[in-house]
């Protein structure tokens, strides 16, 4: 069944263009990676997606709701990371999760799941003394305290050490193996690859391939992600 | 809805006082002040009380902080520093955040007030002074 289905999305930033007709799927429970260059479209994508952005045109639809009518609703059953997010400074790790679980009509057990992602022995830190893993490993936390039934992940791992980044996938992959999907925006093709059970790859405000890593590699007869990518994007410049 | 209002009222109101510039000059500094005026004596050469003629002023003081210092700022801060934004993916509703960040600046403002009331009944000297407050 799917989960979001995007229909010809359209979305303007005054002249520019950044949506001209995104078309995507995604499938319940499965990891779906959005690839594609800066500026491509994929921010804008997940804003949609997440009820942040009003979408000029095209049809959405997450969880069968649209984000424009029922946007209250459906936020009661997602969750989001968001590119360049923050906290207040002084905030504390067991704050900021009590305070955002008391958002949701049944959210998790913030205390529970702050001992599950390795939290508790920073429950009293404050939000600007945490390192920039720590910030990740709290907003994805964070993304799961209202029990989402869908996951937004936009460029979770951009700045975290290659440590922390193989760390974060094993997280991303629980949080599939508890039945709950995840979209993740990512620039990283080793990510995509060890991660994703689909892809779209976004240029210029359309999707240019929608199928899973290795679909993508056998089209482009390419060796690897990255060299299929390349081969893809190069194609749609031209 | 209530119960969350509750919690971000509590938890703004301790992101405040943890703000060393919001709470030294809403809480201590009026207690300072109020120290410095009435080092030399509790009367002004008029017959009035200086603890009459300084703590209204301080409690303006406090309240005018509160609300047009510390709150637009702390609001211009999270608008520019994206915590609205994260905000804006939860299904809080954006009335309940700012009512909430209101109420805990006008707690804030209370307590500022009541901070020198406090220190005054409490502190021994000049005696003159508590005794008035403690006269009326």
């Amino acid at each position: 069944m799917a989960v979001i289905e995007i229909n010809g999305l359209q979305k303007s930033y005054r002249t520019h263009r950044a949506l001209d007709g995104v078309t995507l799927t995604v499938e319940r429970g499965e990891i779906f990676g959005i690839l594609g260059p800066n500026g491509a479209g994929k921010t804008t994508v997940v804003e949609c997606a997440s009820g942040l952005r009003k979408p000029d045109g095209g049809t959405l639809r997450v969880l069968g709701m649209d984000p424009r009518t029922r946007r209250r609703e459906l936020l009661q059953r997602i969750g989001a990371q968001l590119q360049e997010a923050a906290l207040p400074d002084a905030i504390k790790v067991g704050e900021a999760l009590r305070m955002y679980a008391s958002f949701y009509d049944k959210p998790a057990d913030w205390r529970a799941l702050m001992q599950e992602w390795g939290l508790a022995e920073k429950k009293r830190a404050r939000f600007a003394g945490l390192s920039g893993g720590w910030k990740q490993r709290l907003f994805i936390a964070l993304a799961l305290v209202g029990n989402p039934e869908v996951v937004f992940l936009d460029e979770l791992t951009t700045g975290l050490d290659p440590a922390a980044r193989r760390l974060t996938w094993g997280l991303i992959r629980d949080m599939r193996d508890r039945g709950v999907t995840v979209v993740l925006v990512t620039h990283f093709m080793d990510e995509a690859e060890a991660l994703c059970d689909r892809i779209a790859v976004i240029d210029q405000g359309r999707v240019v391939h929608e199928g899973s890593p290795g679909e993508l590699i056998d089209r482009s007869h390419a060796d690897s992600l990255e060299d299929a990518y390349f081969a893809l994007i190069e194609r749609t410049v031209c | 809805m209530l119960k969350g209002l509750g919690n971000v009222i509590a938890i703004e109101l301790k992101l405040a006082v943890r703000d060393p510039m919001a709470a030294f000059f809403a809480l201590a500094f009026p207690v300072v002040i109020l120290w410095v005026k009435m080092r030399n004596g509790g009367t002004l050469p008029g017959g009035l009380p200086v603890i009459d003629a300084v703590v209204p002023m301080l409690s303006v003081f406090v309240v005018g902080l509160a609300s047009l210092v510390v709150l637009p700022a702390t609001l211009a801060q999270y608008r520019e520093r994206h915590v609205l934004k994260r905000l804006r993916a939860t299904p809080a509703s954006s009335t309940m955040i700012f009512g909430a960040q209101w109420a805990a600046h006008m707690l804030l403002a209370v307590l500022g007030t009541a901070s020198p009331l406090n220190s005054t009944s409490r502190a021994p000297k000049p005696p003159h002074a508590s005794i008035m407050i403690s006269s009326r």
